[in-house]
């Protein structure tokens, strides 16, 4: 496939609503189009992007200017990773207090919850450097709160995902609190 | 539980979002269910 041609063809309307659009130039520097990256050979040195309305072209990267060609080469081991990368989360929770209400008192129960992130890397090429973020959704519904959505977030680092393995991130904990709703009552006694 | 408390507030766990990035770049995202990606992305 020619340039001029891919160029020409760029000057449609984009419909793609994945990964990001960006606009690439070419060698010369005289023509310009947008386009989203979706594959990249390294062997070949071949790029495939999808163009406007969806269609899919391959072309020599060394036909983008330097700076265009770079941006491949560092995204096409993003993008690969994108395709066989999958997350899975274990969820585990224990409780970490309890009290001993006297008359009065209320009760209460304290539990730390946690979860066991694995990341699996399907794809036989490591993956270095990957931050791993994430955020738990807690409802309160302590009278004060009326079941305001808490988010609590962490992160963690895995400096590469072994290829064709897993490797696991444990999140801090996430505490959560069950209270009466009323305080401990007198026992025994009679109603007299 | 003792008595006079037997109904409770209890804080419940929704779930868990995880994004994996590279170079400040998301690369992946998953959940512990599809509910609080709904969420999270309502709340973005």
């Amino acid at each position: 496939m020619k340039i001029g041609k891919l160029l020409l063809l760029a000057c449609l309307p984009l419909t793609s609503a994945f990964g990001e659009v960006r606009t690439y130039t070419s060698k010369d520097g005289q023509k310009t189009f947008r386009g989203e990256l979706i594959g990249y050979d390294a062997a070949t040195k071949k790029a495939k992007m999808r163009l406007p309305r969806g269609k899919i072209m391959e072309f020599q990267v060394t036909l983008l200017s330097k700076e265009d060609q770079k941006h491949v080469e560092t995204q096409a081991p993003i993008l690969q990773a994108q395709k066989s990368l999958s997350v899975e989360t274990k969820h585990y929770s224990k409780r970490t207090g309890k009290n001993k209400p006297a008359q009065g008192q209320w009760h209460f129960e304290k539990y730390d919850h946690n979860y066991i992130i694995t990341i699996e890397n399907s794809r036989d090429e490591m993956l270095k450097d990957v931050e791993v973020e994430y955020t738990f959704f807690i409802e309160r519904n302590r009278r004060e709160y009326q079941n305001k959505i808490e988010k609590v977030t962490g992160s963690g680092s895995i400096d590469l995902v072994l290829a064709n393995g897993t490797e696991t991130v444990t999140t801090k904990s996430a505490n959560l609190e069950l209270w009466s709703d009323n305080p401990v009552m007198p026992t025994g006694g009679g109603g007299g | 539980m003792a008595k006079g408390a037997k109904s409770k507030y209890r804080d419940k766990l929704l779930g868990l979002v995880v994004h994996l990035k590279v170079n400040g770049e998301i690369i992946k995202t998953g959940a512990s269910n599809d509910k609080v990606l709904a969420m999270e992305a309502d709340t973005e």
